[in-house]
């Protein structure tokens, strides 16, 4: 198919379709709008199910329904949407089902505003729902990259049995980039014997969706199944980009857009002399927390970049152990940041590492 | 090349209508014609022509916009000062129309002032066939005459915009000229120009008028470090 000029909320829309998606049920939110508006058209085209539900409450409980009969479902919002799913997620990763939830982030805590904003990472990587259990969490770069998430989230999410969250923030719902959607080698699947698609009695177990275990001794063993999976996961999934990090002295992490300016300001840096890398994780969880660690033992410094007060931070210190300093800038209100205001930063971290 | 004195750019999402506006804005402001730009988009609340108020000001353009544009207030809601493009001594007020049926809406309270001056004003349809479900001429008919009944105004011409951001080169342009081409064939109208990226106006061999376009909306870093 040849490249389309196409908004990151049309593109995961569509992503989603040619992996196969057919049921979609969300309510509208700015920034986010677009992927329930495209699905609304979309899905009549490919004989899939779009249903604006009266709720995103009612949203994800149907996305647990739909995954529970074992079709490949996704509901879609933005940050207060999405708290509003949390029971619902955390029900999802109990009973162990797989789906693909995606949080166009804007600013908050609150109503907030609807412009670009990295507020939600805590939410999205330590929990949100209550309970011990974990998401694969992937953050886009790019228009491209998030198509291609989505595509490999169902994967992922079918393969592992768990919810997986697209986190990407305003930007990359809202600007238009080229995107190509390329055949790809899918992963080779299980058969989902385990969904609810009607009992004969006599062919294999009942299926049964639940998160409820009233038994100590069955939830425990729920709950160390779950574990097993989550170090698993974040043994196979861990994906990381490592950008001009060979000969670095200074290391920027950031993610998803922030990421984007930051590689334009590496290349500025990089005329001025100043050798900078960047650590960017493609999975925020499972976190890539190796890369930092080994990053630790050669450069001088670390330097944060978020639209946020400091989130991933944390786990970026977590991973240094100490070992050098993590400064952190943040860009608030759901402006984003400049090049130019990030390089300002990076000298300073250089006047401080002297 | 010559615009009515009232320019309307209307077409869908990401066609970009926006990048033409303030093209035009600028231009004619440069020629030394009296400027407004009226952007009157209600539907999207991002890259809007109106971000780029300062620039357009010290051009001497007047800018009209909805009230809480660029704020995180998300309410379709414009001024009365939009009448004022029809009252003051101008030479140029190009409108900046939301990418949907509804944006289009916003047009029809200035239908009784269009209808007044007919004769100067030209309803420019722009069309980029790079974009999802506006790939064959059904599919930008379709929404075209949505957008003719919720304006309650006929389109006067086409513009070939036809593109992939920095990543468009001219046979991405040439598939646009066969789309405008169909489209001209099937609604019997003109095709006004053909929008191109400046640094490629040059080379671009397309028949009738070329518009070179400079990206106001498009942040440098997007397309730097091949992503």
């Amino acid at each position: 198919m040849a490249k389309k000029l196409m908004k990151g909320n049309e593109a995961i829309a569509e992503a989603a379709i040619a992996a196969g998606c057919r049921h979609f049920f969300g309510y509208p939110i700015t920034p986010s709008t677009q992927i329930p508006e495209y699905m609304s058209k979309r899905m009549p085209q490919v004989g899939g199910c779009f249903l604006q539900a009266e709720s995103e409450i009612a949203a994800i409980n149907m996305v647990y329904g739909a995954a529970g009969a074992g079709a490949r479902a996704m509901t879609a919002s933005s940050s207060p949407g999405v708290s509003l799913k949390q029971e619902g997620i955390s029900y999802i990763a109990c009973a162990e089902l797989p789906c693909v939830i995606v949080n166009i982030v804007r600013s908050g805590p609150g109503l907030g505003g609807i412009q670009a904003s990295q507020g939600d990472y805590f939410q999205a990587t330590k929990g949100g729902g209550h309970g011990d259990y974990r998401m694969v969490v992937l953050a886009p770069s790019s228009v491209q990259e998030a198509a291609d998430m989505v595509m490999d989230g169902f994967d992922i999410a079918d393969q592992y049995r768990i919810p997986v969250m697209i986190l990407g923030d305003g930007m990359i719902g809202q600007m238009m980039e080229p995107v190509e959607f390329k055949a790809r080698t899918g992963r080779n699947l299980p058969e989902k014997t385990w969904a609810a698609t009607g009992w004969d009695g006599k062919s294999r177990d009942r299926a049964i969706i639940n998160s409820l275990y009233i038994e100590p001794e069955v939830m425990k063993t729920v709950q160390e199944r779950l574990a097993e999976r989550y170090a698993e996961i974040a043994k196979n999934e861990t994906q990381v980009e490592e950008y001009r990090m060979e000969d670095a002295e200074y290391c920027i992490a950031a993610y998803g857009t922030t990421a984007r300016i930051a590689k334009s300001m590496i290349g500025k840096a990089r005329d001025m002399g100043i050798k900078v890398g960047l650590i960017r994780p493609k999975t925020v969880w499972p976190f890539p927390s190796e890369a930092y660690a080994k990053a630790a033992d050669k450069v001088k410094a670390f330097l944060g970049f978020e639209m946020s007060m400091g989130q991933m931070v944390e786990d970026v210190r977590l991973a240094v152990a100490g070992k050098k300093p993590v400064y952190f800038h943040g860009t608030l209100g759901g402006f984003v940041p400049t090049p130019a205001e990030m390089l300002e930063e990076l000298l300073k971290v250089k006047e401080a590492s002297k | 090349m010559q615009f009515a004195k009232y320019t309307v750019l209307a077409g869908n999402y990401g066609s970009g209508k926006t990048e033409i506006s303030l093209n035009l804005a600028v231009r004619a402001a440069k020629e030394g014609k009296r400027t407004m730009l009226v952007d009157l988009d209600i539907v999207n609340p991002f890259f809007r022509s109106s971000e780029h108020e300062e620039y357009l000001k010290s051009l001497g353009i007047l800018v009209v916009k909805p009230n809480f544009a660029n704020t995180t207030v998300d309410i379709p809601s414009l001024p009365a000062e939009i009448y004022s493009a029809f009252d003051r001594p101008l030479d140029a007020v190009i409108f900046d129309v939301g990418g949907d049926p509804v944006g289009a809406s916003a047009l029809g309270i200035l239908q009784d002032k269009f209808r007044q001056n007919m004769a100067q004003t030209e309803f420019l349809y722009v069309v980029n066939g790079a974009r999802p479900l506006q790939e064959t001429p059904e599919a930008v008919l379709e929404m075209m005459r949505q957008i003719e009944r919720n304006s309650r105004l006929g389109v006067s011409a086409f513009i070939n915009n036809t593109n992939l951001a920095r990543q468009t080169d001219l046979a991405i342009i040439e598939r646009g000229e066969e789309l405008v081409a169909a489209l001209c064939a099937q609604t019997g109208l003109p095709k006004k120009c053909t929008a191109v990226l400046e640094e490629l106006a040059e080379k671009v061999q397309a028949e009738g008028e070329i518009l070179p376009l400079h990206l106001y909306m498009r942040p440098a870093w997007l397309d730097e470090n091949g992503q």
